[in-house]
């Protein structure tokens, strides 16, 4: 993989291709049940995965992953928890130029807070979807753990 | 074991990923998942499988389109645009009707135009770092979106005309 860390460069257009790619092979984790483009599939701006709510804890109502990626290799994989009687659990991987922290960085749970160094170490597209979902995996399990 | 019923529970991601896909599904997906110019064997690395496995299904995707391949030492191979963006084409001007993309294309140019007044320049690339201010982190990585989302906005308006050409040429095929 070449160096896609120059600062300088930009975060390109959403990449279409690549958000079909990963919204067929994610649904065919046993994670994810459902891929929907959003606001549509004419001109998409995110990838909405529906989780499994059937294999977490009856506390979550519902899970998702809200998927961005960009022609310069810049995503944001969104994770988000709603509970009906507590507070949502979310946190964020994002990979785009930010000021004040590596490009690649995590905004870690429960409210995504500030930016700290990313465990995700993958460029290409399946690698980093597998790598959160292993770790949205590991998150199910530690809830049942609770 | 009970392998039959599918993979085991404690299975990560990619391993479910080799388990439901042949290996030149594998290389297709990776290769889709290129935008730069990667050798065989990297590709065989991603899609975990021989690097001769990988070559040969490479040579195929692009004879299909779907790669590129750039001689050299070694040659290298990266996902072919041109057939990404033509299917794309292809699925809008199929499967939406003619009004419904000419709509979003004029609310597409609006917002384009939106944009160029904002950022006082023609197109994204035309506008200046340095006119970015240096000391608020939020306003420069909330420029920086917009500006991604500028760059979205324009992709979408060409791929739009072209399909709204397309849906035009064969009104039996393209209709909704």
């Amino acid at each position: 993989m070449t160096d896609r860390d120059e600062p300088e460069t930009a975060t390109g257009p959403l990449d279409e291709p690549t958000l079909r790619l990963l919204g067929t092979r994610a649904v065919e984790n046993r994670l994810v049940v459902c891929q929907t483009f959003e606001p549509d599939a004419i001109t998409p701006r995110r990838l909405r995965l529906g989780l499994d709510a059937e294999q977490y804890p009856a506390a979550v109502a519902e899970a998702t992953l809200d998927v961005r990626w960009f022609e310069s290799g810049d995503y944001s994989f969104h994770y988000r928890e709603c509970r009906d009687a507590a507070d949502d659990c979310q946190c964020r991987w994002d990979r785009h130029p930010k000021p004040s922290s590596p490009r690649a960085h995590f905004h870690p749970p429960p409210t995504a807070g500030a930016a700290e160094s990313s465990p995700v170490a993958a460029t290409h597209p399946l690698a980093v979807l597998f790598a959160v979902l292993d770790w949205i995996a590991d998150r199910v399990g530690t809830l049942h753990e609770r | 074991m009970t392998d039959d019923t599918g993979a085991a529970d404690d299975t990560d991601a990619a391993a479910q990923w080799i388990d439901a896909r042949t290996t030149f599904q594998r290389v297709y997906d990776t290769v889709l998942g290129a935008t730069d110019h990667v050798p065989a064997g990297t590709v065989a690395e991603r899609a975990q499988c021989s690097e001769t496995a990988a070559r040969e299904a490479l040579t195929q995707l692009v004879e299909m389109g779907v790669a590129e391949r750039r001689d050299g030492r070694p040659a290298t191979y990266r996902r072919n645009d041109s057939y990404l963006t033509w299917k794309r084409v292809e699925r809008l001007a199929t499967e939406t009707d003619v009004e419904t993309l000419r709509s979003k294309l004029a609310s597409l140019t609006e917002t384009d135009r939106e944009f160029q007044d904002r950022f006082d320049a023609p197109e994204p690339d035309a506008v200046t770092q340095s006119s970015l201010p240096v000391d608020d982190h939020e306003a420069v990585e909330e420029r920086w979106t917009a500006l991604s989302e500028w760059r979205t906005v324009r992709r979408d308006v060409r791929v739009l005309r072209r399909a709204v050409d397309r849906a035009r040429r064969s009104p039996d095929e393209a209709s909704a």
